[in-house]
């Protein structure tokens, strides 16, 4: 591969400054979009839901655990999900992008001190989605679909995030994010895009000859990856 | 009290969104294209040698590359007279995903701090953070030489005077170049947090947010904790 030109401390820094401008625009961008979010208007939902959770039946209002705000991503797990990586099979194995999103969900303490609560639903009984969080090393509220809840938010098809936010008993959705949206909770591609090489994926403007493979398909489990680079494995 | 934004019907709610949707593929291609050129950045070769303390004994800057390619450096501010590491580089350390995903890229990931590694260990085993390398670069030039701490450390300074950031380096065989450095609020994506947030109609509730009158907000920066400080 061509390298980039390996150059003084002093020349790199005054590179890395004039990209900080841009990046700085990035972020003033992001926070300003932010903005126009909290400007969304909202729309009541009238319809009454009903989950399966780990303590039995459960509400749409039960999901916010009592915060104020709620974040349902719907992960693809069940009989007919087809999302697998090769090999993977149900009960086993769950979509594996929605296994990559599990992976980079954080330590929900901090959501949870700004009154928010996530939460992940799935068509799979609880008692596979129990067996599921235990192998995989997920400790987040999750929730068995058994209505229209998916088709109704637009999740029914697709992975996606739907945030809500309720007064008293009055829940209201208000923002709705999906395919590429969803890639900015995931702190692995934020790391990737950071580094040299990127995501190495070949839709990337990159560099001739830097490796890169197809996106989505190098994805796995996070037990079944072979790490052939490593010492010490994953 | 807060004013309520506008209830709608759902069809005028998915043209409100339908239109703010389109802003935000834009920015999703303004991030694809600053990363393009985060990948052209000339890159500056690291000739001095570190010796780090991690678990296992002494480690080079080469040894955190762990045989990969690519070496993601997360500079936790964890200073040498402190007991507990810094709390928002802790909030940080909460978001690394499972490293497996960055593995198979070819690339590692690890923490460096000032604070000897006597300190590290015992916090590291307090937050859980089992999975993540985490070196001490205590008795080192390294975070004076990567601009993440004083000369000498400050005790009368929160973590005396240490600084975060992320280094990014790569490797041709034996020799290490560093490419990339961010730091402040360049670390925010790295925040998943902070991203669901941003996708709530209330926001982070921080009071330098442009929100409509009256929503919930505090001052940023002291409502976070360490994840086991925060009260129920």
């Amino acid at each position: 591969m061509n390298t980039p030109p390996i150059v003084s401390p002093q020349e790199w820094k005054a590179a890395r400054e004039e990209l900080l401008v841009k990046e700085k625009e990035l972020t003033r961008a992001r926070d300003a979009l932010a903005a126009q979010r909290r400007r969304m208007p909202w729309v009541a939902v009238d319809k009454e839901y009903r989950f399966d959770g780990p303590n039995g039946p459960a509400g749409l209002l039960d999901l916010f655990e009592g915060r104020r705000q709620l974040i349902v991503y719907r992960f693809f797990y069940g009989p007919d999900v087809t999302t697998l990586a090769e090999g993977g099979a149900y009960p086993e194995r769950a979509c594996v992008g929605c296994s990559f999103v599990a992976d980079q969900v954080a330590h929900l303490a901090h959501l949870n001190a700004r009154d928010t609560t996530l939460a992940f639903v799935s068509r799979a009984p609880q008692a596979e989605i129990q067996g599921l969080k235990e192998r995989m090393g997920w400790d987040i509220p999750w929730y068995t679909v058994t209505d229209d809840f998916d088709a109704d938010f637009g999740v029914d098809e697709w992975h996606g995030h739907n945030a809500f936010i309720r007064e008293g008993d009055r829940i209201f959705r208000t923002y709705f994010i999906d395919s590429r949206g969803d890639e900015a909770m995931g702190t692995t591609w934020s790391y990737l895009d950071m580094t040299a090489l990127g995501r190495q994926e070949e839709w990337e403007d990159s560099p001739e000859g830097y490796p890169q493979t197809p996106p989505y398909q190098w994805w796995n489990y996070h037990d079944a990856y072979e790490d052939a680079g490593a010492r010490a494995g994953a | 009290m807060m004013n309520l934004p506008q209830v709608v019907s759902p069809e005028q709610w998915q043209a409100a969104l339908d239109e703010h949707r389109a802003k935000e593929k834009a920015a999703t291609r303004a991030r694809d294209a600053l990363a393009a050129e985060r990948r052209r950045l000339p890159m500056v070769r690291i000739d001095k040698d570190y010796v780090l303390e991690g678990p296992d004994g002494k480690a080079s800057l080469l040894d955190l590359f762990d045989g990969r390619r690519q070496l993601i450096l997360y500079h936790f501010m964890f200073g040498p007279t402190a007991e507990a590491g810094c709390d928002g580089c802790s909030m940080v350390a909460d978001n690394v995903g499972h490293l497996a995903h960055l593995h198979v890229r070819d690339t590692s990931f690890a923490m460096v701090s000032r604070a000897p590694l006597a300190k590290i260990e015992p916090y590291r085993k307090r937050m859980g953070w089992d999975d993540i390398p985490w070196y001490s670069s205590f008795d080192s030039d390294f975070n004076v030489d990567f601009g993440v701490g004083l000369e000498t450390p400050q005790p009368d300074q929160y973590q005396d005077g240490e600084s975060f950031g992320v280094s990014v380096f790569i490797r041709d065989g034996d020799e290490i170049y560093r490419t990339y450095f961010t730091t402040a609020r360049g670390v925010e994506i790295l925040l998943s947090n902070f991203t669901f947030l941003d996708w709530t109609p209330l926001g982070r509730q921080e009071d330098w947010e442009d929100s409509p009158d009256g929503y919930p907000q505090t001052p940023p920066y002291s409502w976070w904790r360490r994840h086991d400080e925060y009260e129920q």
